[in-house]
């Protein structure tokens, strides 16, 4: 258990991280479903659409979850490169690689990048985030204010998490009752 | 005082419990009794392909024979030579043919999983057969298949949209989805993790999962480079035309007598991918009519790209008629078609003109209205032809009207001529297109299409675009000369007519 404890990072820390990660993936499974709402009004009931968003919740919710459990297993298997400063670095990832996905969602209507087109956006997000890590880890004080930040955003895994989970709920009951 | 109020001891709740094991098998006996009892009557198999439209086939006079496997099978089939879909795209055209309603009356208008109006939902082939039919149901066309789910319970057997494809990558066709398959598409398939354009509601597996899918469709096509030179067909999931009419032949070859089979199979839905026996072989072989670019049209098209597509889907025809031709001489061989009505037609025609490409479209001509419809009753031995008007609500009523010698009352549709209707040339045909109107509210916009009598009014009513079209089919069947300003006597009639229509059906919606 010592073992365990030593190599994950502390607790405040996870739970800003998860927080940010919440907040990040909740949010924008409720813009999907507000985008396709007005076309889910024309034909659902009430009941149907919250279905809809019981589904969406609750797949938002085991998406935290293991893209959480997958950070944490990075960090865990890092040693003390990832679980110090744990809450920056990956309060960064998520929003670097974020912000790349909605690009690359948009991207990848029909045709699959090339590898080479995939490479360079690739090398550019790693290239971004290098760039960004380094200004925090040179401006101490950017980077108290990146955590400060992040922190404010674990409040939102007291609203998101129990709404992931109303939404299981609500997936069960409609798939076995 | 509180014991009298208990309503089951202990001992009467354990012996009701004892019994409903037996009580279910009584029940299944029953019903499995009811259908032996009823074992005489002919089964029916219905062959929908999706997005098939009449006038890119020989059999209605196309000048290239894009289906002569269909038309043998037509040696010994009724063909109805003027069949008009009720809706102009899957889910409208499907309700209609599964209901025998107009989309008007069952409401199942949007591009989504609505599905048809609970007042409805036990208005349906499938129920209407329940007592005495096995029923199987089985829709490759994803959006097709939620009205599948929504008619679930009186489906024997629901074979999975994907159970012929060759890759499986849809969620809602879980088991662990099997009570709830409408919304879980809503959710999964057209949402969280969703194919073309638009994004994910997912921010993170969304994009993940759909470069995996293009990599492994990439990977497929040039698998299979030889046999589909331009990709492998797609229904959301690739497939391969062989596996799909295996698959069914699989299928019908199960059935019990006597069973009401309904198979919705994709081919020719677009993307066209012709084999590589006939991709590119019709190439300059016919040049179309050039149309004017209509004010609707959202695509406005090119010639050469309309014919290009064209060209496309009638190889595409000519390979997926090519497979066909294996299905229907099953069916002969295994003597299916002896206690069977087989039925072909399709939920709503393909349009390549005027601008447009394909079916989600505002505009309503022939090409994408006028479908095919072929019932071979049983042992029918020759060819018969329908030249009045019908609709694609009519296939209902007219089964129920063979087999059980009585057409529901909340039916719109009528009996067939040749499966206990008369001939009508009088009758309205209606075609309704209100994919933005409210299921819940009266039809505001919309493109609506009346055929009678060999001319055709279109009233198109949609946000800063409100016109009628009249067309005189026999002189003109290319819909090229709108003589509406004319005002002729049977256009005004015709409006009239639809108008009063629309006030009707309209009435039970307005507040």
């Amino acid at each position: 258990m010592e073992w365990i404890k030593k190599r994950l990072p502390n607790q405040q820390e996870t739970q800003a991280v998860f927080g940010f990660l919440v907040f990040a993936i909740f949010t924008w499974s409720i813009r999907g479903f507000l985008y396709k709402l007005p076309s889910f009004l024309l034909y659902y009931d009430i009941g149907e659409i919250l279905g809809v968003f019981c589904y969406m919740m609750a797949f938002s919710l085991f998406e935290s979850l293991v893209l959480m459990g997958i950070l944490l297993f990075i960090a865990g298997i890092s040693g003390e490169w990832l679980v110090k400063g744990f809450s920056h670095k990956s309060g960064l990832v998520i929003l670097v690689v974020g912000i790349a996905m909605i690009y690359f969602q948009n991207s990848l209507s029909s045709k699959l990048p090339t590898l080479t087109g995939l490479a360079a956006s690739a090398a550019f997000v790693l290239f971004i985030l290098v760039v960004f890590e380094v200004l925090l880890l040179k401006f101490e004080s950017l980077q108290t204010m990146f955590n400060n930040i992040l922190e404010r955003f674990s409040v939102f895994s007291y609203f998101y998490v129990p709404l992931g989970l109303i939404g299981f709920v609500g997936v069960i009951i409609r798939n076995v009752i | 005082m509180k014991n009298n109020r208990k309503l089951l001891s202990r001992r009467d709740f354990l012996k009701i419990a004892a019994s409903v094991p037996a009580a279910y098998l009584a029940n299944g006996l029953a019903s499995g009794l009811k259908k032996q009892k009823d074992s005489q009557q002919p089964g029916v198999i219905i062959l929908v392909f999706d997005a098939l439209s009449a006038e890119n086939m020989s059999l209605y006079g196309y000048p290239l024979q894009t289906m002569p496997n269909l038309e043998r099978f037509a040696e010994n089939a009724t063909v109805y030579h003027q069949h008009y879909s009720a809706g102009t795209y899957t889910i409208p055209g499907t309700a209609s043919l599964l209901s025998g309603l107009y989309p008007w009356s069952h409401r199942a208008l949007a591009l989504g999983a609505g599905g048809v109006s609970d007042e409805h939902a036990e208005h349906q082939l499938f129920a209407l057969f329940k007592e005495t039919h096995a029923s199987i149901g089985y829709s490759q066309n994803k959006y097709s298949d939620n009205l599948l789910y929504q008619f679930d319970e009186y489906l024997d057997t629901h074979i999975p949209s994907g159970a012929f494809d060759y890759e499986n990558r849809i969620f809602h066709d879980l088991p662990m989805f099997r009570n709830d398959g409408r919304v879980a598409f809503s959710s999964f398939d057209d949402n969280i993790i969703r194919t073309g354009e638009g994004f994910d509601a997912s921010l993170f597996f969304g994009p993940m999962l759909r470069f995996m899918n293009l990599a492994l469709q990439t990977r497929n096509n040039r698998k299979f480079r030889g046999q589909y030179p331009d990709g492998l067909p797609d229904a959301a999931e690739q497939f391969l035309l062989s596996d799909l009419v295996d698959g069914a032949i699989e299928k019908l070859g199960e059935l019990q007598e006597p069973s009401l089979s309904y198979f919705h199979f994709h081919p020719p839905h677009h993307p066209y991918r012709p084999t590589a026996k006939y991709a590119g072989k019709l190439f300059s072989v016919f040049a179309p009519l050039e149309k004017p670019v209509h004010p609707l049209s959202s695509d406005k098209r090119t010639y050469v790209n309309m014919r290009r597509n064209r060209q496309a889907y009638d190889e595409y025809l000519l390979s997926w008629d090519e497979e066909t031709g294996r299905l229907f001489d099953f069916l002969r061989s295994s003597g299916l078609m002896d206690n069977n009505y087989v039925i072909v037609t399709s939920d709503h025609g393909e349009m390549f003109e005027r601008g447009e490409i394909g079916h989600f479209t505002r505009l309503m001509y022939s090409p994408l209205i006028h479908i095919p419809l072929l019932i071979s009753r049983p042992g029918q031995s020759r060819r018969e032809d329908v030249f009045s008007p019908t609709s694609s609500t009519d296939i209902l009523p007219s089964l129920s009207q063979e087999i059980f010698n009585s057409v529901p009352s909340w039916v719109d549709g009528k009996a067939l001529p040749s499966m206990g209707g008369e001939p009508d040339p009088d009758r309205s045909i209606y075609t309704i297109d209100a994919k933005k109107n409210s299921a819940f509210a009266p039809l505001s916009e919309f493109s609506m299409a009346l055929t009678r009598q060999n001319t055709r009014l279109i009233y198109y009513q949609h946000p800063g675009y409100s016109q009628f079209e009249y067309y005189d089919l026999e002189e003109d069947p290319e819909e090229m000369s709108d003589i509406y300003s004319l005002q002729p006597a049977m256009a005004l009639q015709m409006q009239e007519e639809m108008l009063q229509k629309l006030d009707e059906v309209n009435r039970h919606y307005r507040k």
